[in-house]
This record gives C-alpha cells, sequence and structure tokens, in this order.
C-alpha cells in the first residue's frame, strides 16, 4: 500500500466512523442506531447486486442465482425496516408478526438459492473430466517412455546380432 | 492438410509458448482446418477446452472418432445443441450451454474447464467468433474477446479464437487484431 492508497483509506475509515457517530447521535438510541446501520449495509449489497444483475447475460444459471440472491436480501431489508419502525411506533397483535414472515421468506428464497447454487456447481464442476485427462495423459505418458526404451536398445541388439553373425 | 496446418502453426507461433491467436478460415475447408488445428494440437499431447457454437458435442465426437483424434484430452462446451432442440444427453466431458447468447455461462464454463484441466500446458479452442457474431452485437462482441483474450493470458493457455473470413468479420477481426498475439490465416483452400 503507497502512501497515496493509505490516505485514501484512513479518509474512508474516518467518514464511515463519523457516520456511524451521527447514525448513533441523531436516533440516540442503540437498537435503532445498529438497525439503520444494518439497513445501509443491506442497501448497499442490493445496489452491488443489482449492477451484478445487469450485466450477466439474461437466462444464464448466475443470473437466475443472483435473481433468488437479490430477492432474499429484499426481504432480509424488509425484515430490518419492520423491526425499526417496531421500536419506533411499538406494533401491537398481528403487525408485530408480520417481520417473522419477512425473515421466513428470505430463508425461504436463500433455500432456493442455495439450491441453484448446488445445481451451478454440478453443471459446471468438470473434476470427473479433469480425472480422466489425467490419466489418459500419464497412459500416453508411458507409452512414450516404453517405445523410447525400445527405440535406445534396439541398435545394441542389431549390433550383437550382427556380432554373432 | 494436417502437415499444412501444423506446418502453418509452427511457423507463426514458433517462440510462443502461450499465445491467443485469432485463426481465420475460409467458408469451403473450414471444418476440415478445425480439425486439422486439433489434431495438431492433441499431437502435441496438450489437453484443452472446445467451444462450440457451430457444431453440436454429438457431431464434433462422431468426427473426432472417425479422424483418430483422442477425445478423451478435451472438455467440450456445447452452446449449440440446445439451442437447436437436439437430445441432451449429460456426459463427463461436455457442458451444454443454452445458447451463444449466454455469455456469461460460456465464460464461467471456460473458466472452470480450463482451470480443472491437470496439466502445465493446455489450449482454448473456440469456434467461432463468426457465429458470435450472429447471435449478440459487434460491440458486445468485441468485449467478450477483449475479456476472453485477457483470461486466456491469465490461464496461461494456447488459446485460437477461430473465424470465417467474411466482409463483416474483418472489421471484428482488425479490431481485436491488437488484443491477440498472432492472426493466422488459413484463408487459401487447400
Amino acid at each position: 500500500m503507497n502512501w497515496k492508497e493509505f490516505t485514501a483509506a484512513t479518509i474512508w475509515l474516518f467518514g464511515i466512523l463519523l457516520s456511524i457517530l451521527a447514525i448513533f447521535a441523531i436516533t440516540q438510541d442503540v437498537k435503532i442506531a445498529v438497525g439503520v446501520l444494518s439497513l445501509s449495509l443491506g442497501i448497499l449489497a442490493i445496489i452491488w447486486v443489482s449492477i451484478a444483475r445487469k450485466s450477466l447475460s439474461p437466462g444464464s444459471s448466475l443470473r437466475a442465482y443472483t435473481t433468488h440472491f437479490l430477492l432474499s436480501l429484499i426481504f432480509v431489508i424488509l425484515f430490518s425496516l419492520w423491526n425499526i419502525s417496531d421500536e419506533l411506533y411499538n406494533f401491537k397483535g398481528l403487525l408485530s408478526y408480520v417481520g417473522y414472515l419477512f425473515l421466513a421468506v428470505s430463508y425461504i428464497v436463500f433455500l432456493r438459492a442455495a439450491y441453484q447454487i448446488l445445481s451451478i456447481g454440478k453443471e459446471f464442476g468438470f473434476q470427473t473430466q479433469a480425472l480422466k485427462i489425467k490419466s489418459v495423459m500419464e497412459a500416453k505418458q508411458d507409452s512414450s517412455e516404453i517405445n523410447k526404451a525400445i527405440k535406445q536398445s534396439r541398435p545394441k541388439l542389431i549390433r550383437k546380432s550382427k556380432k554373432v553373425k | 492438410m494436417v502437415a499444412n496446418v501444423s506446418y502453418k502453426l509452427k511457423e507463426e507461433l514458433k517462440d510462443l509458448k502461450y499465445y491467443v491467436a485469432i485463426a481465420t478460415v475460409n467458408a469451403k475447408d473450414y471444418h476440415k482446418t478445425n480439425l486439422d488445428i486439433i489434431k495438431h494440437l492433441i499431437s502435441e499431447k496438450i489437453p484443452g477446452v472446445y467451444v462450440t457454437l457451430n457444431r453440436p458435442f454429438e457431431d464434433l465426437l462422431a468426427t473426432f472418432q472417425k479422424n483418430n483424434i483422442d477425445e478423451r484430452m478435451v472438455i467440450f462446451i456445447d452452446a449449440v445443441t440446445k439451442t437447436a432442440g437436439g437430445e441432451l444427453k449429460k456426459t463427463d466431458n461436455c457442458l451444454f450451454i443454452g445458447s451463444p447468447e449466454n455469455l456469461s455461462d460460456i465464460s464461467v464454463a471456460m473458466d472452470q474447464a480450463v482451470r480443472a484441466i491437470p496439466s502445465n500446458e493446455k489450449f482454448v479452442f473456440f469456434d467461432s467468433l463468426s457465429t458470435l457474431l450472429l447471435y449478440n452485437h459487434a460491440e458486445t462482441v468485441a468485449r467478450f474477446i477483449h475479456f476472453l483474450a485477457g483470461k486466456m493470458r491469465v490461464w496461461k493457455v494456447r488459446g485460437i479464437i477461430v473465424s470465417l473470413q467474411k466482409n463483416k468479420d474483418n472489421e471484428l477481426i482488425n479490431e481485436l487484431t491488437p488484443f491477440c498475439d498472432v492472426t493466422i490465416d488459413f484463408g487459401v483452400a487447400q
């Protein structure tokens, strides 16, 4: 890390710390402050995933996985948002369970995304073929060594047979 | 003809252990030249990845076997069978990608296949730039080939990107030439 990068990193760190302090100062409640902080991180994650999704080819396995990942992130954010609202307005009755509904849905979508990544792993994994290539190459190496040995020993045999004659 | 192709490859790439080459082939000898390039690489005991956007895997496999090319040394990535609605038999050495438009999956599949090959020397054969142009905008294809050329250097492979000799493709080839080490012209009908 050079001096320029170090200065930039320090400024970034200072900025982040200042924003965290500002959140705590404005909300004056640890629970809400942590909630707002998690929410901002979640929104940043959503922005990054959306950009990634946009640049992937339509119909590709990766784009499908990214879509599910994005959906689960959205539901996690909704859960956080509901949690903060609950802290602020103190929901009663059925409304207090809505947050859990968001969390449950996000886990279901996460499970779907996990299954999709399992399929991608199976689909794009070439380990079986890699092992086959390895054994074919070893076999070829062995046969070429045998041929080499035969070629080297052949002149000696010819010379010996000439001497016998 | 194998001798001609081998000679041309050796002559053009004599000092290069790893390279990114664009091979321009005329339509008449297209399949034969492609086969000869692969035959040349496999005869040097180099395993590799064959990305086909033109001929289905089954067809390629039959041609390889007919021409005594060891198909066990190759991992195939087939982006044509699904598009053509052909039968998809799950095989160890071929991955069927949706269509030539699906550049993300092609990139991921190539990366995984190249990294899986247990050898220091390997090749990547991309067939072809012309087909890619049928399914994607020229700008997208240029960006993809630029990315692919960069990846081929990172993978340290013998990379060959095949293109038909067509006026339409020539503009793109000229644009891509700076990214590649060499352009080999297999154009003259033999």
